[in-house]
C-alpha cells in the first residue's frame, strides 16, 4: 500500500507543475510566440543572464524577437521593489505587481518575477506593444 | 513492468526538468575581439573580467556588459536619475551617457558599455560609442 501511495505521489509531482526551473523556453510555444511578435519563428534559444532563466524567440535574421525571462531569486524581488520606489508606470490588472519599462514588462507572482518583451525594433522599445499584457497574462498562468 | 519499475521511471522522468543548470553569461558573445580589433585596432586582446567582456590597446579599453536583475536596474536607474548623465539620442533605445559609460536597455537587460581612446571620451561621447552599442543591442 506504501509503495502504491509512493507510486502516485511521484506520479504526481512529475505531471502537476506546468513549469520547471531552467525550462523557460517551455512556458511558450513557438507558434503562440510567432502570434505575438506577427511573424514566424526560427530559432528558440534558451540563454541566461546572471542565472536567470530566459529563452528567446527570434525570427529569421534574428533582428526581432520575444524574450521572456523567469527570476525566483531574491534579488528579483529587490528588483520589483526598486521600479516601485521609482516611480515606473505600473500596469494594473496583471499578477501581484507590474511595470514597464524601455519596451519591457516586469511582472511578479508570488516569489517569482517574470519580464516579458517584444522587441519588433528599436522604435518599439519606447511604447508598449498592445500585445504585451497579454502575453505577460499567458506566462503568469503558466508559472 | 513491476511498480518498481514504474515508480524508478517516474522518478527520472521529473528528475531533469529541476536541475537543468543555468548557463553563465557570456559578455564577450556581444563583442567578439574581431570587433574589439576593428574599435581598438590591431592587437587588442581580452576576455571575461569580472562580470564584463573587457578588451585592450595599449592605452585603449573596450568593455561590455549585459545585466540583468536588480543589479542591471540599478545602474539603469543611477544613470537616468543622474543630472550629469546626457540622454543618448538616435538609438530609438532609451540610453544614457555618463563620464565614459553607455547604458540602455533592451529585454530587460542593461547594456553596460566603456569605450575610452583617451582622456576626451571621458567627457563627450566618442562617436564610435554609438556605432558600437547598435552593434552590441542588435546582439541581446
Amino acid at each position: 500500500m506504501k509503495r502504491i501511495a509512493l507510486i502516485v505521489g511521484i506520479a504526481l509531482a512529475s505531471t502537476a507543475p506546468v513549469f520547471a526551473a531552467g525550462h523557460t523556453c517551455s512556458l511558450l510555444t513557438k507558434s503562440e510566440a510567432s502570434r505575438f511578435l506577427g511573424t514566424p519563428i526560427a530559432f528558440v534559444t534558451p540563454e541566461s543572464t546572471d542565472g536567470t532563466d530566459d529563452c528567446r524567440y527570434s525570427n529569421a535574421s534574428k533582428s526581432e524577437n520575444v524574450y521572456v525571462t523567469v527570476d525566483r531569486s531574491a534579488d528579483a524581488l529587490q528588483q520589483m521593489q526598486m521600479l516601485g520606489m521609482a516611480h515606473t508606470p505600473s500596469v494594473s490588472g496583471i499578477g501581484a505587481k507590474a511595470y514597464f519599462q524601455a519596451g519591457t514588462m516586469f511582472v511578479q507572482k508570488g516569489k517569482i518575477v517574470a519580464t516579458v518583451a517584444i522587441y519588433k525594433g528599436a522604435d518599439s522599445m519606447n511604447k508598449m506593444d498592445p500585445q504585451l499584457p497579454t502575453l505577460a497574462r499567458l506566462l503568469l498562468g503558466r508559472l | 513492468m513491476d511498480r518498481v519499475t514504474l515508480s524508478a521511471l517516474l522518478f527520472l522522468a521529473a528528475v531533469p526538468a529541476s536541475f537543468a543548470p543555468a548557463r553563465a553569461a557570456d559578455q564577450c558573445a556581444l563583442l567578439t575581439k574581431t570587433d574589439a580589433v576593428k574599435y581598438l585596432g590591431a592587437g587588442a586582446s581580452g576576455g571575461m573580467h569580472g562580470e564584463e567582456c573587457v578588451y585592450t590597446r595599449g592605452g585603449s579599453m573596450l568593455a561590455v556588459a549585459a545585466l540583468g536583475g536588480a543589479h542591471g536596474l540599478d545602474i539603469f536607474s543611477a544613470f537616468k536619475g543622474d543630472k550629469n548623465a546626457k540622454a543618448v539620442p538616435g538609438l530609438g533605445f532609451e540610453a544614457y551617457f555618463d563620464d565614459g559609460t553607455f547604458v540602455a536597455m533592451k529585454n530587460g537587460r542593461v547594456l553596460e558599455l566603456d569605450y575610452g581612446t583617451g582622456p576626451q571620451d571621458a567627457k563627450n561621447m566618442n562617436p564610435k560609442l554609438l556605432e558600437i552599442a547598435k552593434l552590441a543591442l542588435s546582439r541581446m
